[in-house]
């Protein structure tokens, strides 16, 4: 069993060489993450296919769930998508606004693909219980959620801040119990947020103002809120 | 940096055709997601119900989680603008948490966490 985050690095060579700190793991066999910012047209939506967002790489998912929220200013109404196709699906908003879009999709699998799953392979995914591991079009990409609990109208939550191992899991795990994610490589990142506290949602909850050391969440006083960021860590 | 794609280490990344991989900053943490008809206020979602297996798969059922230090996002996937409730959840468990979101709508939900088994 490993036991600190310098085994893992010795044990697997993506984190040293792509600046993840950690693997994300999967429960399915070719599931990818894949993430985009759009701007929905005067009428509020946007037609998102997969082909375009991915740039030609994957066209069709044979299931998925997709995550679609505002960002930059405060929701009139609520973001959501519907008519999910295996190629598309539609979102829908306030008018002209910008979204940040996450997909958790899974392609169909090739008839003869091999039967082994990522633990079969690796020491690094057997000792986590990973069954398999996350594809992504890009290099360095990250997925990392923590819970940010409001302190004003408008707070800024930076990253240095956040995403501890504290916050994250509560509690080390051999690792180093200073900031995780300090910086991002930009400010184009993807960010969804969900409040995760009991009672009803009475501000809707939008992020502003993203920049790469953190950004303004602007929501309710008291409550706490579920932070997805998927996007490039710099250190 | 190498030059090098995570399928140049990985051999399940080549099985997969992945040219890269999602990273993370947690130890030990995975994704998965599931799609769920509300049923309306206090909507306790199970996991080992919710993450039922895959037409043709097996083995991707979701029983329990390490803790409750999970994270959840949750957006409406089903036509129709919002009435009232915008999904939100709470009350997180091992098995599963409380969702509260409108009657008859679906939401697709994504966990990011340490799965038990």
């Amino acid at each position: 069993m490993f036991t600190n985050e310098m085994l893992y690095k010795n044990a697997c060579p993506l984190v040293e060489e792509f600046h993840i700190r950690n693997i994300m793991g999967a429960l399915e066999r070719k599931q990818w993450v894949i993430g985009a910012t759009v701007t929905l047209t005067a009428a509020g939506v946007y037609a998102a296919d997969f082909s375009t967002i991915t740039g030609g790489l994957i066209d069709r998912f044979d299931h998925y769930q997709v995550l679609a929220q505002e960002i930059n200013a405060a929701p009139v109404g609520w973001t959501f998508a519907d008519t999910k196709t295996t190629t598309s699906f539609i979102v829908r908003g306030d008018i002209n606004t910008t979204a940040c879009l996450i997909v958790l999709g899974v392609e169909p699998l090739h008839p003869r693909s091999t039967k082994k799953w990522a633990k079969d392979y690796c020491p690094f995914c057997k000792s986590q219980d990973f069954k398999a591991v996350v594809g992504s079009i890009f290099k360095d990409t990250v997925l990392l959620g923590f819970m940010h609990t409001q302190v004003a109208g408008t707070d800024t939550v930076v990253f240095a801040d956040e995403v501890t191992m504290k916050n994250l899991t509560g509690d080390f795990h051999g690792q180093m119990g200073g900031p995780l994610v300090t910086q991002m490589a930009d400010a184009a990142y993807q960010i969804i947020v969900t409040k995760s506290s009991a009672g009803a949602v009475n501000t809707k909850p939008y992020v502003s103002a993203r920049t790469k050391v953190g950004f303004d969440l602007t929501a309710e006083v008291g409550e706490t809120y579920d932070v997805f960021v998927l996007g490039q860590i710099t250190y | 940096m190498k030059g090098k794609f995570t399928k140049d280490y990985c051999p399940f990344a080549k099985d997969q055709g992945f040219l890269s991989t999602i990273g993370n900053v947690a130890l030990g943490e995975s994704v998965f997601g599931f799609t769920i008809t509300s049923t309306g206020g206090g909507q306790a979602v199970v996991f080992v119900d919710a993450t039922a297996p895959y037409s043709g798969q097996s083995g991707n059922k979701v029983h329990e989680m390490k803790n409750t230090k999970y994270k959840i996002q949750i957006t409406k996937v089903s036509s129709g603008s919002f009435i009232g409730t915008i999904g939100f959840w709470h009350t997180p468990l091992k098995t599963g948490f409380t969702m509260e979101g409108e009657v008859g709508e679906d939401y697709d939900i994504v966990v990011v966490g340490k799965v038990a088994f």
